[in-house]
């Protein structure tokens, strides 16, 4: 055991603490992230003040009226400010999907505008006047703008508003000309048929409806829908992502050892399944080391965001052991490859099918989050190595997997994990002294059975 | 104990339809020093790695100081003939790495490492990489990861290899002395000379069949000299059939080479070249471990 700590101890020493980890995997993501919050926080686009004139044709002007008052509406509407936000604050934004829809641009400090009806025959003399700078905007309705058929095909080409700006307009100024523009195009629908705008625009306002989801035992959860479907995902990708970023060290490791030459010098020391079984205990703990990393930047999201109940402890303890379950099968082929050939060029090529078959979950998840104890993800639940991916998405999903099925996933998973070990430890002792030409999958067969 | 460090009894090993070892019998005495020798894909490395239990024969047992390799492992020392390094690692730390894995603590693996680092003459080289060694540097430091651990057998795979002729000698005086403090080495070389030096036994193999397994002096014994080298003070043509015996001659300026038939008696020949030639030098010339190398590899090669 000592033998086998000790290799483990060199791989994870020689992998963890180098620069390029500490760089790759930890500092890199982290400044990622810290560069995504400041961006956010701190460099706020610096939208240059909207003010002038802005000209307005439409059928007996009914569009100038409309026009001012959805710039001015938009002038005193509130803004947001992420860095003032208290956690509560942010958990209410995401149970209002606020934060699935932020706006794009930011808004400019100052918008002062002025709404001036323009007649047909000064159109070109306005457009003039914004590429020299004396208008800030021309806005044009059609008469047909107002006056819709029923005809969808017709409503396509009538159902349109021009807004002309000048050639340096910021895109925040463009995309607010255009929603004012068209707010007020159905604001003046509106009069045009007699109603008033507000009433109208508060009996149209899109209700919010919050998901109850029963739950045993009595109890109430109120959902959020964005994150719910989210929080699947989020968990399989850091298992994914951690197993396949260690099993890819493995075969690397391994691969250098058979190219560099020192793999008979260490088997004269250890045997090849010491070797291996070495191997597989280092990278375990530097994908431990990596999901402790990205696990704690979830949760600590979710706490910032106050829903850390959207995950019991339960859970977390299966996503941990379907975490060791997922590793062992990915290990285990890595090292299987990484013992057959002599350089990353031939593992491309053993890859190729396993890369497929691994990227299936990330495929099958929006059909198992929709459908966690449906056919397709009770199915793939039971084919190894999907098994602990698509287990972790149905665990996390809304609906609970029975219990009978957790336990069988880990009994029939972890029996797969043993079998892929002992298939890769077979290959690992005949095809860490191969070198040349890589083997086709006829000659693994063989290596298996050799004595 | 057993007399025996290696015991192979009956060893076949076949990859495919490749027969690597064919019915392979071999004992090694404790405390001899064994040169193992073979032309290129004789089967030499084959069942060195299957006595390190690296791999497996198909068929036949392996013993190796009274049990199986894996429970030796520790006493065996090795050295492959695919020599290797983490080339990015440190000196100091892909010593002590290999010491730990042979089971040494962690201060005598200090210790011994720069014991050997001193006598293979490689001073102030714990700090460096290993890709900063020369070849010849690199195969002394592996030469330390075999017998850092003060191993009881020695298993070299061409361990002069790459070596200039400084470095050989130098090696060659290590592992004399190692066998001299009772070491038992195997050894397996091109280098013939250094073979017939430093080996008092010698194991010849050929497409996997044992062609040869003596103490060297009886090698000696049993291949007699049969090839008489005489220099002639001045030039002189000879021709063979004058000399009854003689199978047939080189010569190269004034110094000729006769190679006798088998039943040939040497004394009848040498007196009548001394008779009837103006003679400088007669020698009656022992064969080279080279000569009963080719004799019996040529032996065994299909016309």
């Amino acid at each position: 055991m000592n033998k086998t700590w000790s290799v483990a101890w060199r791989e994870f020493r020689h992998t963890v603490l180098t620069k390029a980890f500490f760089f790759g995997v930890i500092v890199a993501p982290m400044v990622f992230l810290a560069v995504l919050i400041a961006i956010s926080v701190f460099l706020k686009p610096e939208a240059r003040p909207l003010v002038g004139d802005v000209g307005v044709v439409s059928p007996g002007n009914a569009l100038q009226a409309p026009l001012q008052q959805a710039l001015k509406e938009t002038s005193n509407s509130p803004k947001i400010k992420i860095d003032a936000l208290t956690p509560s604050d942010a958990s209410a934004m995401l149970m209002e999907g606020a934060m699935a829809s932020p706006p794009n641009t930011a808004l400019p400090e100052k918008i002062d505008l002025t709404v001036r009806s323009v007649k047909p025959e000064d159109v070109d003399a306005v457009k003039d006047g914004i590429r020299e700078g004396t208008w800030t905007a021309l806005v044009i309705a059609e008469a047909s703008a107002l006056d819709l058929n029923n005809d969808p095909a017709d409503d396509r080409k009538a159902n349109r508003v021009k807004v002309y700006v000048s050639p340096d307009s910021p895109p925040s100024h463009t995309e607010l000309l255009e929603d004012a523009a068209r707010t007020a195009l159905i604001e003046a629908r509106v009069i045009q048929e007699g109603m008033d705008p507000t009433i109208v625009q508060r009996l149209t306002a899109t209700p919010w409806a919050d998901t109850v989801r029963l739950i045993e035992g009595g109890d109430e959860k109120t959902e959020i829908g964005d994150l719910r479907r989210f929080l699947p995902m989020a968990f399989m990708i850091i298992i994914w992502l951690t197993t396949f970023i260690s099993g890819n060290y493995l075969l690397t490791s391994t691969i250098e050892e058979k190219s560099n030459r020192v793999m008979e010098v260490l088997l004269s020391a250890v045997s090849p399944m010491q070797l291996m079984t070495g191997k597989i205990i280092g990278y375990a703990m530097v994908t431990a080391v990596m999901v402790a990393m990205f696990s704690s930047l979830a949760i600590a999201f979710l706490i910032m965001a106050s829903v850390l109940d959207l995950i019991t402890p339960m859970q977390i303890i299966l996503l941990c052991i379907y975490l060791v379950m997922a590793y062992l099968m990915v290990a285990a082929i890595m090292a299987g490859i990484g013992s057959a050939v002599s350089d990353m060029r031939d593992a491309q090529t053993l890859l190729g099918p396993v890369s497929f078959a691994v990227m299936i979950p990330l495929f099958l998840s929006p059909v198992v989050a929709e459908e966690p104890n449906g056919i397709v993800a009770i199915v793939t639940s039971y084919i190894p190595p999907l098994t602990p991916f698509i287990m972790v998405l149905r665990l996390v999903a809304t609906e609970p997997v029975p219990a009978i099925e957790i336990w069988l996933s880990l009994a029939w998973g972890f029996l797969c994990a043993l079998g892929l070990i002992w298939l890769a430890s077979r290959i690992f002792r005949v095809g860490v002294l191969m070198q040349g030409k890589p083997p086709n999958p006829i000659q693994m067969m063989k290596w298996i059975s050799y004595r | 104990m057993s007399d025996l460090a290696v015991t192979i009894q009956n060893v076949d090993k076949n990859y495919g339809n490749v027969r690597a070892v064919q019915n392979l019998d071999l004992n090694v005495p404790r405390g001899a020093l064994v040169g193992f020798l073979g032309p290129n894909g004789a089967g030499k490395s084959t069942t060195i790695r299957m006595i390190m239990s690296i791999i497996y024969p198909d068929a036949g047992t392996i013993a190796v100081l009274g049990a199986n390799a894996l429970q030796s492992k520790d006493q065996i020392g090795y050295l492959p003939e695919e020599r290797g390094l983490y080339r990015k690692m440190k000196i100091a730390q892909f010593l002590r790495y290999i010491a730990r894995l042979k089971g040494l603590s962690r201060k005598d693996a200090d210790h011994k490492i720069a014991w050997w680092l001193e006598r293979l003459e490689l001073p102030d080289v714990l700090g460096r990489r290993c890709e900063e060694l020369s070849k010849g540097q690199q195969q002394k430091l592996q030469f330390i990861t075999a017998v850092v651990h003060d191993p009881e057998l020695i298993i070299l795979d061409e361990p002069f290899s790459g070596l200039d002729p400084v470095n050989a000698a130098l090696l060659g005086t290590i592992i004399k002395e190692l066998n001299e403090n009772g070491r038992t080495i195997i050894f397996s070389t091109h280098v013939l000379h250094q073979a017939e030096e430093l080996c008092d036994r010698v194991f010849l193999i050929n497409h996997g069949i044992k062609l040869l397994d003596d103490p060297m002096d009886v090698v000696h014994d049993r291949y007699n000299p049969r090839v008489l080298s005489m220099e002639l003070i001045a030039p002189r043509d000879i021709e063979v059939p004058m000399i009854h015996g003689v199978r047939n001659m080189t010569r190269k300026g004034t110094t000729h080479e006769f190679h006798l038939d088998q039943d040939a008696k040497i004394q009848p020949i040498m007196n009548w070249l001394t008779s009837n030639l103006e003679i400088r030098s007669l020698e009656l010339r022992r064969p080279t471990l080279n000569d009963i190398f080719v004799e019996l590899v040529k032996g065994t090669e299909s016309p």
